[in-house]
């Protein structure tokens, strides 16, 4: 069929036709192209999403154990240079143990969702010329996609420290290896003012 | 064949089937082409935590903290949502904030009522509940969420203090479900 060459005289429509087909697929693309900003490289609104959920998961939970008293519980359950319970070091290596007051709202906003989570503690030393941290909670190093929390507690002089609550923060928490100092002087009414960071992460 | 045609049959087939694989794999692939036409998915999740977030810090929240982001939720107020209490009485009794109980969940939040909501309170993910006088009163409201469509939810970490519960204020899940 392409050694015969007669004249023919559909042969400028098929060319028109197929012009027009280019044409349309072309268009499509461009179009396809323009109207959507998503590339493989674009952040995802559903991790946007999930960020958004951890922190605000964090932020409730500071806010509603804060406002209940757990929150302060939590940070007077220490006892001997450590926090009550924690296997080794300082703090938690996991979900804190079921006597810690902070278990139940931990294991609800993260342990079910298999969420890991730091939870620092931040207090003033050297009379408020540096700042120290201990940790309660330490799952690991959180991930870019990390997000944080946190609120500011006070602890008065009349606390009451360890794990039966047997010492008072004024009198025994310096002696008693509690991991802040008195903010100032002795510490009998307002004993120091430390912050509670939570970092959360989806694994 | 005569030889008298530019293109065969098969070119057409070919020509086509390109147009057609093209055609399909674009819609297909980018989803939000149809973006004008149809409901858009980015919606749902914002209604989801605008939802939760009027639940937890105002509706249902503690009338000396409304406002506050504290999360934590009134007893009686919640219970009276719940339960259909009528909202006058509500907002007479207990100084509620919400102006429309579960049975009316489109008002309460000003969702257009084309939208789905599914609202529930959980503890280890078992819809929780309530005791009353007249028994105890599950937190949930609206229908179950259907299997074909994207749903987008919403939580939030609030506690009730029941004053009758020995143990003190618990910890639940807050979720809103939007399609």
């Amino acid at each position: 069929m392409f050694v015969e060459h007669l004249p023919d005289d559909r042969g400028q429509a098929h060319t028109l036709e197929a012009f027009t087909a280019a044409l349309l697929l072309v268009t499509g693309l461009i179009f396809a192209t323009q109207a959507t900003a998503v590339t493989p490289l674009s952040a995802s609104t559903s991790n946007q999403h999930v960020e958004n959920q951890a922190g605000i998961a964090a932020q409730d939970l500071l806010s509603t154990t804060d406002a209940s008293g757990d929150l302060e519980a939590a940070l007077l359950y220490y006892d001997n240079g450590s926090f009550v319970g924690a296997a080794n070091g300082e703090g938690y290596a996991g979900m804190p143990p079921e006597s810690h007051p902070l278990h139940d709202p931990l294991t609800e906003a993260f342990g079910d969702r298999q969420i890991a989570f730091d939870i620092d503690v931040y207090y003033p030393e050297d009379g408020g010329n540096e700042t120290g941290d201990v940790s309660m909670v330490d799952m690991g190093s959180p991930t870019d996609n990390a997000a944080t929390a946190s609120v500011r507690v006070a602890l008065y002089g009349d606390d009451r420290f360890g794990a039966d609550d047997q010492h008072v923060l004024s009198t025994d928490g310096p002696g008693r290896g509690y991991f802040a100092d008195p903010a100032d002087g002795d510490g009998e009414v307002l004993y120091t003012v430390v912050e509670v960071r939570i970092t959360a992460w989806q694994m | 064949m005569s030889g008298d045609r530019a293109q065969t049959v098969l070119d057409f087939v070919v020509g086509m089937s390109v147009f057609l694989v093209a055609v399909g794999f674009t819609f297909a692939f980018v989803p939000s082409l149809l973006e004008p036409y149809a409901v858009g998915e980015g919606a749902t999740v914002i209604v989801a935590e605008r939802g939760a977030a009027r639940l937890a810090e105002s509706s249902l929240a503690e009338p000396s903290v409304a406002g506050g982001t504290t999360a934590t939720l009134s007893h009686a107020c919640t219970l009276a949502f719940f339960d259909g209490t009528d909202p006058d009485a509500a907002a007479d009794e207990s100084d509620c904030a919400w102006t429309a109980n579960a049975d009316d969940l489109h008002a309460e939040l000003g969702v257009d009522d084309l939208r789905g909501l599914n609202l529930t309170v959980t503890q280890h993910g078992a819809i929780e509940t309530l005791n009353s006088t007249d028994g105890p009163v599950a937190m949930r409201a609206g229908p179950a969420p259907p299997g074909g469509t994207s749903v987008s939810s919403a939580s939030r970490i609030v506690t009730i203090d029941d004053p009758e519960d020995p143990r003190g204020p618990e910890t639940y899940r807050l979720t809103l479900r939007v399609w």
